[in-house]
């Protein structure tokens, strides 16, 4: 089963040994201001708890990052106003004040006690409200988390037409609580860590225990050990770029999503999920290279219509990286492969073109990755315009000025549509990319270079890992009982033994996982 | 070193009928016909049952050393120097192998697809590419072959429906006719041409199921067969057996005269270029054979070192023939070479699997 890697708490404090909590709540409140100097957002409440011989008390808490109705109702109200109406606590000896308060007093559901200073601040400073009593040596830490945060809405990268249309927030908990409420089982498990050294950001990893492969579940634990002393974790994609296996390869190794359910059924299948406070975009390993170019309406829509849509995103990708080079190495190395009248209608065409199709398409394709870079920074209604004046009107021009053959303008046209059927917008990229050094090799080696440079490109491919499975796999470890999901999309009910589905009775986690990768080489000597 | 036994027979199967299949098809019609006539499918068939015996033994005595390639257990049976020295005629037939492989994909590439590119820069190209994937490791090649190997066997039975049209069966008669003498000769060159899978001795180590790989193995070599024998027949179906005779790239004719209704027509461009993986398959799993080869010949540690100096050494001697006549001239050479090789090795399988006890006795 899973081992449990103990999870290391870094505060920056406590290299040498925990502060303790003194006594004297006053030392205590000095030492965290002091700490806390110039930090305008901390708040210092202090007040006393009882009327016969009253106790010092102080709450500390992070302004905006609490929910102040629960500060005010539970914890304010319940100790200085209904304390009073509960027992007379005059009798009570100092030590066990904070006993009564915890057991008796406040009104929040979610309470922990510490025993020093160092659990006191990270618990504010996360969000929730630390109350210091006098004369104790321990603390409360009160769950009032509640900041303002962004409504659930339909994430704009990933968009479906059926399907549901929630999306991940920034906020950790109510990322996880999407996740609680579709898989209403205990074998969903949700480790949290916190990684930074400065922003000490939640990180949590979610797996189905059962169905994933413990290996992988103590390999993401290890390569998120790796990172603990960086300084910061701002987004998922840092932490990608921390445990991913090639670094310099132009493929994305590790799938993100927003989409809930996206993340549940890959759950389902076995993989591990790492989730960033701050960041709507979970992290989905170990990632094989066919993923992005599934999209979850696929499972949703009919079986037909999805495999068809499959093959076009195949072509897409094909022709996203391959038209122009193709159309290249034809027009310049080889007319005789194109009929007479095609040939003609072309050369027609071309008549009055000053440069060579390999100029051409290249102007062509650099103003095109122009152009979507602009209109990516620009906001919505002006970035339509910019394809409006992009496309049509310096497209047109250009043509009519006889500086591009009005082919060249389709073929391009072509490759961008082809980018744009890949469901994920982190795969497109290196398809984009690609295209460039398969037109120079088009322009030098023809068809040939053509050849080669998708070679090139699968050798590559081949060699890639996510977390130790193939990226091309089940293509190139070739699993025939996987591809009815890659070359089809075939009913869901045959899909009993594709690695998403569980098999019916409850067995050891092995078998649930049919793919063995991580052992791969076991066998070795 | 690499790791050992990561590869599935599955993909033992692809490499094997990506091998047989190779390169060599594309000269094996017009080189038959010249020895055997119109009977070079029987040629091909006899030719495959004696290999199929081959393999038998080739299975059986690398199961009797597991773990060891050729040659490594071959000093163990033969004594240091004579071990050493069957090895390294093992391993210089590989690297001949693939230097003649790659010689004869750019002499059709120049002929058919790039008149003007100098060879030399279209095989580098090429050739580092190799190096790339075999410093990737056998892993990777096999991977590489097995995502390859169904496009590639689907477009080989595309070449030959698509010439349906343009065959004749009275071309193939009339049926053995040739003189017997012709027909041992065809018979010979036909072994050294499946000789290929003495290949199997070097991978064995890493195939993670050996048991299976007899039945793998036969069954790859069945399939080549029978791709051969049904290009053969094809190819002179089509062309009659003079006209085949005097055609330097039979198949590669095949494939001009194929052309999609009225949108591409010529495919032969596009033909060389897919049919640029399985050069590259073959000379990737002969140049790993050979690396890895020389490595445990010459003792070294680590066979990353040697790739760039054999890569070198495949480029120089695949643009040593000056022409087409002088690589073909070769290409005899190597048949001979072949030839000794498959008499050899089976003889020498024969004598350790009948007297040699196997591993645990001897090591």
């Amino acid at each position: 089963m899973v081992k449990k890697i103990p999870i290391k708490k870094n505060n920056p404090t406590d290299e040498n040994k925990a502060k303790p909590i003194s006594t004297d709540i006053n030392k205590n409140l000095e030492e965290i201001k002091s700490i806390f100097s110039n930090c305008s957002d901390i708040v210092f409440r202090e007040f006393l708890i009882g009327y016969k011989s009253p106790v010092k008390a102080a709450l500390i808490y992070v302004d905006g990052l609490i929910d102040k109705a629960a500060v005010h109702d539970h914890i304010l109200k319940s100790l200085t106003l209904e304390a009073r109406s509960s027992a007379p606590n005059a009798e009570l000896p100092e030590e066990d004040i904070i006993k009564w308060v915890n057991e008796a007093t406040i009104t929040v559901a979610e309470k922990k006690q510490v025993e020093n200073l160092d659990d006191v601040m990270s618990g504010f400073l996360s969000g929730d409200t630390a109350l210091l009593i006098d004369g104790s040596d321990k603390a409360l830490i009160l769950g009032t988390k509640g900041w303002a945060s962004r409504g659930i809405a339909e994430p704009d990268s990933e968009v479906v037409v059926r399907g549901p249309r929630e999306g991940f927030t920034e906020t950790l908990r109510i990322n996880t609580s999407m996740v609680r409420r579709r898989i209403h089982s205990d074998k969903l498990k949700i480790e949290s860590r916190k990684i930074g050294k400065y922003t000490q950001t939640d990180v949590a990893v979610l797996y189905m225990d059962g169905i994933v492969n413990p290996q992988i579940v103590k390999e993401v634990q290890k390569r998120l050990d790796r990172i603990n002393e960086v300084d910061s974790i701002l987004e998922t994609g840092c932490i990608e770029q921390y445990i991913e296996d090639h670094p310099y390869s132009p493929f994305p190794q590790i799938q993100y999503t927003e989409r809930p359910d996206k993340l549940v059924a890959y759950l389902l299948e076995g993989r591990v999920i790492i989730m960033v406070d701050g960041s709507p975009n979970c992290l989905i390993v170990p990632t094989v290279f066919i993923q992005f170019l599934q999209s979850p309406e696929d499972y949703y829509s009919r079986i037909l219509m999805s495999t068809v849509l499959r093959w076009i995103r195949f072509l897409g990708v094909f022709s996203a990286v391959t038209l122009p080079a193709l159309y290249i190495a034809v027009t310049t190395f080889h007319q005789e492969m194109i009929p007479t009248r095609l040939a003609l209608s072309i050369a027609g065409a071309r008549e009055g073109v000053p440069f060579p199709a390999f100029v051409e398409a290249f102007t062509m394709e650099v103003s095109l990755e122009l152009l979507r870079e602009a209109s990516v920074r620009l906001p919505g209604p002006i970035g339509s315009t910019l394809g409006i004046v992009g496309a049509l009107i310096v497209g047109q021009a250009a043509v009519e000025a006889k500086l591009v053959a009005p082919q060249m303008v389709i073929v391009v046209a072509m490759t961008a549509i082809g980018s744009f059927t890949v469901p994920s917008f982190a795969a497109s990229i290196p398809l984009r990319l690609f295209r460039f050094p398969l037109m120079i090799l088009g322009a030098v080696l023809g068809l040939y270079g053509v050849a080669l440079g998708w070679i090139a490109i699968l050798i590559h491919m081949i060699s890639l890992k996510s977390f130790g499975y193939p990226y091309l796999e089940p293509l190139a470890p070739l699993r025939v009982s996987e591809l009815k999901d890659v070359l089809i999309r075939s009913p869901r009910w045959q899909m009993t033994t594709a690695p998403q589905f569980r098999s019916p009775s409850e067995k050891p986690p092995k078998t649930y996982l049919r793919r063995s990768y991580i052992n791969k080489g076991g066998g070795g000597k | 070193m690499i790791k050992r036994g990561t590869i599935s027979p599955r993909q033992i199967f692809f490499i094997l009928t990506m091998l047989l299949t190779g390169i060599y098809i594309l000269i094996l019609p017009r080189h038959l016909v010249l020895v055997a006539g119109v009977d070079g499918w029987f040629v091909l068939l006899a030719g495959g049952l004696v290999s199929a015996i081959m393999l038998f033994f080739i299975n059986r005595v690398s199961r009797k050393f597991p773990g060891k390639t050729v040659v490594e257990f071959a000093p163990l049976v033969l004594g240091s120097f004579l071990g050493r020295i069957f090895g390294a005629f093992l391993v210089i037939y590989y690297t001949f192998l693939a230097a003649v492989s790659l010689r004869i994909f750019a002499e059709m590439l120049k002929s058919a697809l790039l008149p003007d590119t100098p060879r030399g820069l279209v095989l580098t190209v090429l050739i580092v590419l190799v190096a790339w994937i075999v410093q990737n490791g056998l892993e990777d090649i096999a991977r590489f072959t097995e995502l390859l190997s169904p496009l590639i066997l689907l477009l080989l039975v595309l070449v030959l429906l698509g010439n349906l049209n343009h065959m004749d069966l009275i071309r193939l008669r009339p049926v053995l006719q040739t003189p017997p003498l012709d027909l041992l000769e065809g018979v010979i060159s036909s072994l050294s041409y499946f000789g290929v899978i003495i290949v199997l001795l070097m991978l064995y180590p890493y195939v993670n199921a050996p048991k299976k790989l007899t039945t793998t193995s036969l069954v790859a070599l069945f399939f080549a067969v029978s791709i051969t024998v049904a290009f053969f027949l094809g190819t002179v179906a089509t062309f009659g057996v003079y006209e085949t005779g005097r055609m330097a790239w039979p198949v590669i004719e095949l494939v001009k005269m194929e052309r999609i209704g009225e949108l591409l027509e010529r495919l032969e461009a596009f033909f060389l270029s897919l049919w640029l993986s399985i050069a590259f398959i073959n000379v990737s799993v002969l140049s790993f054979c050979a690396i890895s080869g020389w490595t445990q010949l010459l003792k070294l540690k680590n066979y990353r070192k040697l790739t760039l100096i054999i890569m070198g050494l495949l480029l120089v001697l695949s643009l040593w023939p000056k022409d087409l006549l002088a690589l073909l001239g070769l290409y005899k050479i190597n048949f001979i070479y072949g030839f000794v090789v498959t008499l050899v090795v089976p003889l020498f399988i024969m004598v350790v699997s009948l007297f040699h006890k196997g591993e645990k006795t001897n090591a």
